[in-house]
């Protein structure tokens, strides 16, 4: 900035121009802050620029304008298509040998089909007793960390991110010199499962991969929640999440090393979830980062990104049949 | 334009959220450090300023920062550009916030200026009002003090820092003689930040007048 000025003044002194005129070089002087609005209709924004990178920033419907009182036909479209991608994550399955490729033990929870695990929440957090003693028999025990994958509300976030993820996630806990159990794949899974899983081999600690409820237009994010010593009694407060992970929010290897960490940290202060933040004051550089920041690098700065730095080619999407559902 | 501003291009950016130790020994990171950030840019020295302003906005440090041979119109893949700068960090969300502070930097800060009409001349005549730790160590100065960063190709920064050491009260903290990697010269000059701001005026100035009448016999 400060160099950009000097060159300016420099250049305006050499051509005996005033530096104040300024330049059809400088940025800021071609910013037309007050543009013909191209909506066909509702207000204009005070500044189009702005308004721009907000809409470039996620993959919601923002400043779409109106057309009378209602949406525009483009708009409403659109929303029936997100829809669409919403619904076919929570119907979607995981493969059959999902499990195989995981190397993993399968079982499923109580609830018997899809319906019945999205009308009956409490049936997806438990797992029958035949299921339990499966795990018993089948999976190492007293592991410090118990990896359990479940399909959730999106079994296509968990296909897509979980394989990626534990591929990372197993050499990071090698190099901490954690032993990681027999991953457990649980259908039909909710959060809660982690414990009954966690709590049957009694693990040290333990993390769940699990589909996330979609949004309008994004079916693909995953979560992993973690747990220290898994056990029935562990409330939420216990628990602790990385969320969005997925390729536009946490890429799987970086939220793999998030999760080792964590799980590192789970074992050496021996509490997780709220119970370890309360005890464990901010180091001073955590404290640096959590006072308010001012001026215009707070202004600047996003606190979170939805789009990567990096632009790549967009994952295929969901198969959407849009079509049909507006049709229907 | 003559001093119009010539922005750096970004053509790669990555991260390692974990650096395998092999790797991180090869590349000198300390040993907290264990995820990075790859930066790839066509403007050497605006990545070095972009890098530095990394280590005064997040908790990163410079573990490597290279200028390729014969510069970016010889680069040897189309993401590799100038130079490779790599910020290592002891978490991943150290590295990506070291990055954006980077980036920031890059898309409006440091970047060459052309010295004449065509463009052909560009010349980096940048002032860092305070250096954070990478310059500082590059430039063997403590941390927070104003430098006028001086590059050009050779004959014009060899004129140029001859123009900007009579001009103000700074110091050649550290000259680059050519040859340098891509063959641009000039130095680190240090002083209060009014006189960095007057050598590098003074240093831009000498190479336009340069530009303008070469020969002079």
């Amino acid at each position: 900035m400060r160099t950009q000025k000097l060159m300016e003044e420099l250049r305006a002194s050499l051509t005996g121009r005033s530096a104040l005129a300024g330049s059809p070089g400088a940025p800021r002087e071609s910013r037309s802050r007050r543009a013909r609005p191209e909506l066909p209709c509702g207000p204009a924004p005070a500044d189009r620029e702005l308004l721009e990178k907000l809409k470039a920033a996620t993959i919601a419907q923002i400043g779409v304008g109106r057309a009378g009182v209602r949406l525009r036909t483009a708009t409403f479209l659109k929303f029936l298509g997100d829809r669409a991608v919403a619904v076919e994550a929570v119907r979607s399955t995981l493969a059959l040998d999902f499990a195989a490729r995981l190397s993993a033990v399968e079982v499923q929870s109580e609830a018997r089909d899809l319906d019945e695990f999205l009308l009956r929440p409490d049936l997806g957090r438990r797992l029958p007793g035949e299921a339990v003693e499966l795990i018993r028999s089948r999976c190492a025990v007293a592991p410090d960390v118990q990896v359990v994958v479940g399909d959730g509300l999106s079994a296509h976030a968990v296909s897509e991110n979980a394989p990626p993820l534990l591929e990372a996630l197993f050499p990071e806990l090698e190099r901490r010199g954690l032993k990681a159990g027999t991953t457990v794949l649980v259908r039909r899974a909710r959060m809660r499962t982690l414990t009954v899983v966690g709590e049957a081999v009694g693990a040290r600690t333990a993390v769940i991969l699990l589909g996330e409820r979609p949004g309008l237009g994004t079916g693909d994010g995953m979560s992993a929640y973690l747990v220290f010593r898994p056990r029935a009694s562990a409330v939420e407060s216990d628990h602790e999440v990385v969320s969005n992970i997925h390729a536009r929010g946490i890429p799987p290897a970086e939220a793999a090393r998030k999760i080792a960490d964590l799980l590192e940290e789970f074992l050496r202060v021996g509490a997780s979830g709220v119970p370890r933040q309360a005890g464990a004051a901010p180091s001073p550089q955590e404290q640096a980062r959590i006072e308010p920041c001012t001026g215009d690098a707070c202004l600047r700065r996003d606190p979170y990104s939805p789009k990567r730095i990096v632009e790549r080619e967009p994952r295929a999407p969901l198969a959407v049949s849009a079509q049909a559902r507006c049709a229907g | 334009m003559v001093l119009e501003a010539v922005r750096p291009r970004v053509l790669a950016t990555q991260f390692i959220p974990s650096v395998p130790p092999d790797l991180a020994r090869a590349y000198s990171f300390s040993p907290e450090h264990s995820s990075a950030a790859l930066v790839t840019a066509d403007q050497d020295d605006a990545l070095y300023v972009a890098l530095d302003e990394a280590t005064k906005q997040a908790p990163v440090e410079v573990a490597f920062a290279r200028s390729l041979y014969a510069g970016s119109s010889h680069a040897p893949g189309p993401f590799s550009g100038e130079c490779l700068g790599i910020l290592a960090g002891a978490s991943p969300a150290d590295v990506r916030e070291g990055l954006a502070a980077c980036l920031r930097c890059l898309e409006d800060d440091a970047c060459f200026y052309k010295a004449d009409e065509s463009g052909k001349l560009l010349i980096f005549p940048h002032v860092v009002s305070s250096i954070g730790r990478y310059l500082a160590r590059e430039a063997e100065l403590e941390e927070g003090r104003s430098i006028a960063y001086l590059i050009a190709p050779p004959i014009e920064a060899v004129l140029g820092l001859d123009a900007a050491l009579k001009a103000a009260e700074v110091k050649l903290q550290k000259s680059f003689a050519p040859p340098t990697n891509t063959n641009f010269a000039g130095g680190y000059l240090v002083g209060e930040l009014e006189q960095c701001e007057a050598a590098a005026t003074a240093f831009a100035r000498t190479i336009v007048e340069l530009a303008r009448s070469p020969r002079v016999v």
